[in-house]
């Protein structure tokens, strides 16, 4: 379907950055690959430090950047998500919506493999 | 529909990409790009902030690691944007907010069915800027869309305001239902909502007869000339 080659060609800028070339693919895929674990091993060193120093320290750490993160949002005017659910739904929605990408983003690897990326 | 591709990155599609990556998490719709770049630079300082209150054993050894592996995450960062194109750096600094997002989406769009798209399977105050705009197209352009029935065009989905008040009144007036996105949907389980199809209805009869009329007078015209020609 037509429309459909133009959706992804819309999508493209947002979702892909990866260069349409087979060798720096693989390298992106690798370099992708080696952030992520480092990132992971940060965080998670990060979060066995302050907890090894004071586990009221680390409740304060985790929860203070969560309350930013949402803070942020609020005062932005971009809490609600995208999908259509309204009322107290859609608070209670967006909220879970919210904190699931944050979590995923946080505590997780954040670069995806190029072949999922594409479009 | 060929939505949104963050969409269908609904809860369970996020966790299964959980462990292959998220980069469409920079999306609008998720943390944004400035909130996922800082996000990304506060695993690697909280290591050190979190040192600060550190007084364990190996504390020299600790701080010597998380030096090199800042390191080592810098560079493969700087190695990370030399592979990438550069025309989409920006989208790791974006602040552009969902409802900017949407708006741009809906100005930005080469066809109908991006417009479409943008304007009605969206929460309905993103596009709250250009309401007025929106309207208008919906005024200039339903009628073709009744007629030329394409699969992304589905009325129920329309706003009752943004409706012309003859189309209104025949899908139903206030009586009319108006599609809303289900619970299945909102966690990825279900395509298009069923109820599409009974709400469409009126408008799908009406179309089916005019149509039905065109191949008529077509075939009418073809049989004439196929007669004209064989004399």
């Amino acid at each position: 379907m037509s429309g459909e080659r133009t959706a992804s060609k819309i999508l493209v800028p947002i979702t892909n950055p990866i260069k349409d070339d087979n060798n720096l693919r693989g390298l992106t895929f690798i370099l992708m690959t080696a952030m992520s674990s480092l990132h992971n091993l940060s965080r998670s060193l990060g979060c066995a430090i302050i907890l090894a120093a004071d586990k009221k320290l680390f409740i304060m750490f985790l929860g203070g950047e969560y309350v930013l993160h949402f803070v942020v949002k609020v005062l932005r005017d971009d809490f609600l998500a995208f999908f259509q659910a309204e009322g107290m739904v859609g608070v209670v929605s967006s909220f879970l919506h919210h904190l699931m990408v944050k979590i995923v983003v946080g505590e997780r690897a954040r670069e995806c493999h190029p072949s999922t990326t594409k479009n | 529909m060929p939505s949104i591709h963050y969409k269908k990155l609904t809860i369970f599609a996020s966790s299964s990409v959980d462990f292959s990556g998220n980069f469409h998490m920079r999306h609008s719709y998720g943390t944004g790009g400035m909130l996922f770049s800082v996000s990304l630079m506060w695993a690697q300082i909280s290591p050190f902030v979190a040192f600060q209150f550190y007084n364990g054993a190996h504390s020299e050894t600790l701080k010597l690691f998380l030096v090199i592996s800042f390191v080592i995450w810098t560079v493969l960062n700087l190695a990370f944007v030399c592979t990438i194109d550069l025309n989409y750096i920006h989208t790791f600094f974006s602040t552009e907010t969902a409802a900017q997002y949407t708006v741009g989406l809906f100005k930005n769009a080469t066809d109908d069915m991006m417009r479409f798209d943008a304007a009605f399977t969206n929460r309905k105050s993103f596009t709250k800027a250009i309401h007025g705009e929106i309207k208008e197209w919906v005024r200039l352009n339903i009628d073709r869309w009744r007629l030329e029935e394409q699969d992304w065009f589905k009325v129920a989905l329309i706003y009752d305001e943004f409706l012309p008040i003859e189309v209104y009144e025949a899908e139903g007036g206030a009586r009319r239902r108006r599609s809303s996105m289900s619970f299945r949907e909102v966690v990825g389980l279900a395509a298009a909502p069923a109820e599409d199809n009974n709400n469409t209805q009126l408008v799908t009869t009406d179309n089916t007869q005019i149509i039905n009329q065109n191949n008529e007078e077509w075939k009418r015209v073809a049989e004439e000339l196929y007669a004209t020609r064989s004399r």
